[in-house]
């Protein structure tokens, strides 16, 4: 049975825990900075636009969350909570829940900060929004478990922001048409557009179903590498 | 009730076909405090990995409570066991009791056991100290605060007292002795034969995945005895005699001409019994 106040206990755990991280409070708040200079002026009509959003996603959800991981592996103290009463959901949960609520917080703070013109449909942008939350943590949560240190996190964790943070950028540096092509199925790019196509009134069925994919295929290979990785 | 509380038997274990642990077999009791002793190496830690449903095994069978290792995995039953491990981590930026308080709520504690367990490790006072600033001694305490929380029935250490200096392991034995009194079953693994001996009921050595020797330290120091007798001079020499004529006749010469200092029985140590029995030194 999943106890909500395991889950909590883990959350309350990495709160206070991120509270005495200098690295890992001054990585969060990454993202402000990118709001502040990509500051939109007028409506960018292009998927560039959520750019600020899909970076706290990568910055937040993704390396927050491979840095949370990777440190208790690091310490050892991974161990202690798989030997505890907690169970797998419980774990993947109260380990997620953080970096979920931060994003969350900076995801909104963002779109403020940076005049982000955000769809009327709140509710199918916050949907959308939370899918692909779920798959960056969920990147991050892999490249936390493959990781041995906090420090490899980084390097492991590059790639990953250039791949799936920055495809609006690289795009612009490709001429192959079949990479571009394959690079608009990313997450990032399907998340851009579909927000973008609902600002403008367009069908929303097919992103939201690549990025259900995207959410499937993540989390199962994460709960996959966590079976192999957890007692490393 | 069962007694056994853990029933080993011809277990093999195999890292990508390396052999780690070779047919072994052996059985706890209720209430012992058992010690594995073995050099690097030799199989510990895996054991404890086996006991605690961390790692499978090829073949034999391994049982906790009377059951199959895997109702381990079973939250319930997890509860009922405590185990610190070779490099079982704290958090070290939260304070000892943020550390404890975590754990509390994990197993469903009330808050009020924190107090007692840290008079327990003899760590009254220190729970408002952030982890990181401690000695190694006491995080090692704080660790088996955090192991012993929940008053398990059945504790696995893993060196617990290495790297630790005298006074942080004589406390850590003390703290043992006195769970040990209390019911507390104890499975620990060390490469220290003076552990073994003051702390264990029964030690088996282990040496290359395989168990060359177990028994009460006492019984197997008496049977690896050649009887022969040490004594001491009031000159500092020392002489060996075997229980013998001529052995009865050197002791009545030396009490004769006043020079002996004291008598000793020639016990081998847990050590010299692990050389003699595997050719090989604990360290
Ligand atoms: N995950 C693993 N993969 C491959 N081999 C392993 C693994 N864990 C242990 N071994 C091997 O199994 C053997 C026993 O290792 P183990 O860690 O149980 O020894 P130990 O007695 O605990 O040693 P130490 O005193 O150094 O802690 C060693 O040869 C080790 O290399
Ligand atoms: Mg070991």
């Amino acid at each position: 049975m999943t106890s909500i106040r395991r889950i909590q206990a883990v959350f309350m755990k990495d709160y206070r825990d991120l509270l005495k991280n200098a690295y890992m409070l001054s990585t969060a708040i990454v993202p402000l900075f990118f709001a502040f200079m990509l500051n939109q002026e007028g409506e960018i009509e292009t998927t560039a636009a959520f750019l600020p959003i899909i970076l706290s996603m990568v910055i937040v959800g993704s390396f927050i969350q491979a840095g949370v991981i990777a440190e208790e592996k690091e310490k050892n103290t991974l161990r202690g909570l798989l030997l505890s009463p907690l169970n797998t959901t419980e774990i993947f949960i109260g380990k997620s829940l953080l970096s979920t609520v931060l994003s969350i917080m900076m995801i909104v703070a963002v779109i403020f900060i940076g005049n982000i013109s955000m769809p009327d449909q709140t509710l199918l942008a916050a949907a959308a929004t939370l899918i692909s939350l779920a798959v960056f943590i969920s990147l991050g949560t892999i490249v936390g478990l493959v990781s041995r240190t906090v420090m490899e996190t980084s390097v492991i964790g590059i790639p990953v922001l250039f791949i799936f943070g920055m495809g609006e950028i690289i795009q612009t540096m490709i001429e192959s048409e079949l990479v571009i092509d394959v690079m608009g199925y990313l997450p990032d790019q399907q998340y851009g557009q579909l927000l973008l196509n609902l600002r403008e009134g367009q069908a929303v069925g097919e992103p939201f179903f690549v990025l259900s994919m995207w959410v499937v295929v993540s989390v199962g290979l994460t709960i996959l590498i966590y079976k192999k990785r957890r007692f490393d | 009730m069962m007694s056994e509380i853990i029933e080993v038997s011809n277990v093999r274990k195999d890292f990508d076909g390396k052999r780690a642990l070779d047919d072994l077999s052996f059985s706890i009791q209720a209430g012992e405090t058992f010690g594995f002793l073995g050099p690097s190496g030799s199989g510990k830690t895996t054991t404890i990995k086996l006991l605690t449903a961390q790692e499978g095994y090829q073949s034999g069978s391994v049982q906790v409570f009377g059951n199959a290792v895997e109702a381990l995995k079973d939250p319930k039953q997890m509860k009922r066991i405590g185990v610190l491990t070779d490099n079982t981590g704290l958090y070290e930026r939260l304070t000892v009791d943020a550390n404890l308080k975590l754990y509390c709520n994990l197993y469903g504690l009330s808050y009020s056991r924190i107090a007692e367990v840290l008079h327990e490790v003899g760590l009254t006072g220190e729970e408002s100290k952030v982890v990181s600033k401690l000695s190694k001694g006491m995080k090692q305490r704080v660790t088996l605060a955090r192991t012993i929380l929940h008053k398990p029935e059945l504790l696995f250490l893993d060196e617990p007292t290495s790297a630790l200096d005298p006074v942080s392991t004589e406390r850590i034995h003390c703290i043992l002795r006195t769970l040990n009194e209390e019911g507390t079953t104890v499975f620990l693994t060390t490469h220290d034969m003076y552990e073994a001996e003051r702390i264990c009921d029964r030690v088996a050595f282990l040496n290359k995945g395989k168990i060359q020797l177990q028994g009460p330290p006492r019984t197997l120091r008496v049977n690896h005895s050649d009887s022969s007798i040490l004594l001491l001079l009031k000159d500092g020499r020392e002489q060996l005699v075997g229980q013998n004529p001529e052995g009865a006749e050197r002791i009545r010469e030396v009490i004769a001409s006043q020079q002996l200092a004291s008598v000793h029985s020639n016990e081998p140590t847990l050590g010299d019994i692990f050389a003699r029995v595997t050719g090989k030194e604990l360290f």
